[in-house]
């Protein structure tokens, strides 16, 4: 569709596509280069050349591909209509293209016109502003200064204290009963003095384990007695 | 006060700001009504003029700026040359200072294509920025210009733009009018 329909004449209009700031500075340059006026005519005769510059565009700047290609179909719309063979009607004259391509105009000659104010260097100065409120600096002695971090400190509530009591392992606590245990001995002397609720638990724990694989011997004589622990002997002829 | 002291207390507390001063805070300053401020930044305008100064007006805000003419030699003088915009950014620029409030939706239907870039650019030189929200769907940020665009191009204020064509001036009210 694109290249194939392009005239030599056209192909030797060079178009670099990089230069362009957008579909309609494309459109409004080919436009102007065969010096017509902004009409739906003027934009149909340019259709070649328009699609021809999104060859080069596909490859280079994929992401500006969309913005040209509704121009396009916009102007494929135009070309189609005037090669079908039908009187024109007034509303043909006018398509939005032409409006929007007007309007663009304005504003790219309003660019310009910056453009060559800025280079022409006008332009003005002004001072940087002033800080809106300079702090007044109060006057005052160093001691006030401490005297004001201790009333904040006075004002602060203690840090509440975290204390920090590791959980024994099971493993752990496995390996130090068999450590501990020297012949027949009371289970609470085995956890040591003042034993924390935890090390209780992981202790009872262990020594069932240790019950359990038949490393130890345990007797409770009543309901929340002493509870007596000692290596179970090896026996070859094996009691249990 | 007497009117020349006013003119002078004007010129002096606009020297001192540097920065834009809003019209409101001025008047306040000077115990006067809003409505007596006016001819007053007229002939401080005049005023101005003798020794190479113009008042920059931007809405509200009024700040002392040096004359657009006397710009090539102050550069000269600084020594520091300002990177100059792209053409799309140019454009993107020209299209808020006249539609200003300005959404990035509408600058894009009129340029034709995306423009994110160049408005962060703009925005990053401090030539634009957000001035509010449109009320409806996805309530878009709206954008214009500030007082360092005026600067950078040497405006007095955004009337010193080149006016619009008149038909395009009643398109653009006419979309106005419909939002």
């Amino acid at each position: 569709m694109r290249a194939t329909v392009l005239s030599t004449r056209l192909r030797n209009v060079p178009i670099t596509v990089g230069e362009f700031s957008g579909p309609l500075d494309l459109l409004l340059q080919l436009v102007e280069a065969r010096q017509l006026p902004i009409t739906t005519v003027s934009l149909r005769a340019v259709t070649e050349q328009f699609l021809a510059a999104l060859e080069p565009l596909e490859e280079a700047q994929p992401e500006l591909l969309a913005d040209f290609l509704v121009v396009a179909s916009r102007l494929a719309a135009l070309k189609a209509r005037a090669l079908l063979p039908r009187p024109d009607s007034p509303e043909d004259l006018e398509d939005p293209l032409v409006r929007d391509l007007q309007r663009y105009q304005v504003f790219r000659e309003v660019a310009n016109w910056l453009r060559a104010r800025d280079e022409a260097g006008l332009r003005s100065w002004s001072r940087p502003p002033q800080p809106r409120a300079q702090a007044a600096v109060p006057e005052g002695r160093p001691e006030q200064l401490l005297q004001a971090l201790q009333r904040w400190a006075r004002r602060q509530r203690p840090v509440a204290t975290v204390r920090w009591r590791p959980v024994v392992s099971l493993t752990a606590m496995i390996e130090r009963l068999r450590t501990r245990l020297m012949g027949r001995c009371a289970f609470r002397t085995l956890l040591g003095e003042r034993p924390t609720r935890s090390e209780v638990v992981v202790g009872v724990l262990a020594l069932l384990t240790l019950v359990r694989r038949r490393l130890v011997e345990l007797e409770q004589r009543e309901p929340f007695g002493e509870i007596w622990v000692w290596p179970k002997e090896r026996e070859p002829n094996g009691r249990a | 006060m007497v009117e020349r002291d006013r003119i002078a207390a004007l010129g002096a507390v606009l020297f001192a700001a540097g920065g834009p001063v809003a019209c409101e805070r001025l008047a306040a300053l000077l115990e006067i009504v809003p409505e007596e401020l006016e001819p007053l930044l007229g002939e401080l305008e005049r005023r101005a003029r003798t020794i190479g100064l113009i008042l920059l007006r931007h809405g509200d805000q009024v700040q002392l700026a040096t004359l657009p003419e006397v710009g090539p030699l102050i550069t000269r003088f600084l020594g520091n040359e300002s990177s100059r915009l792209s053409a799309a950014a140019l454009e993107t620029l020209a299209i808020i200072a006249y539609l200003q409030p300005v959404t990035r939706a509408e600058i894009e239907a009129i340029r034709g294509v995306d423009c994110s870039t160049a408005l962060q650019t703009l925005l990053a030189h401090g030539l634009a920025e957000p001035i509010g929200r449109r009320s409806g769907p996805g309530q878009p940020v709206e954008y214009g210009t500030t007082t360092l665009f005026l600067e950078r191009f040497g405006l007095a204020s955004l009337t010193a733009l080149p006016p619009l064509p008149a038909e395009l001036r009643e398109l653009l009210l006419a979309r106005r009018s419909t939002h």
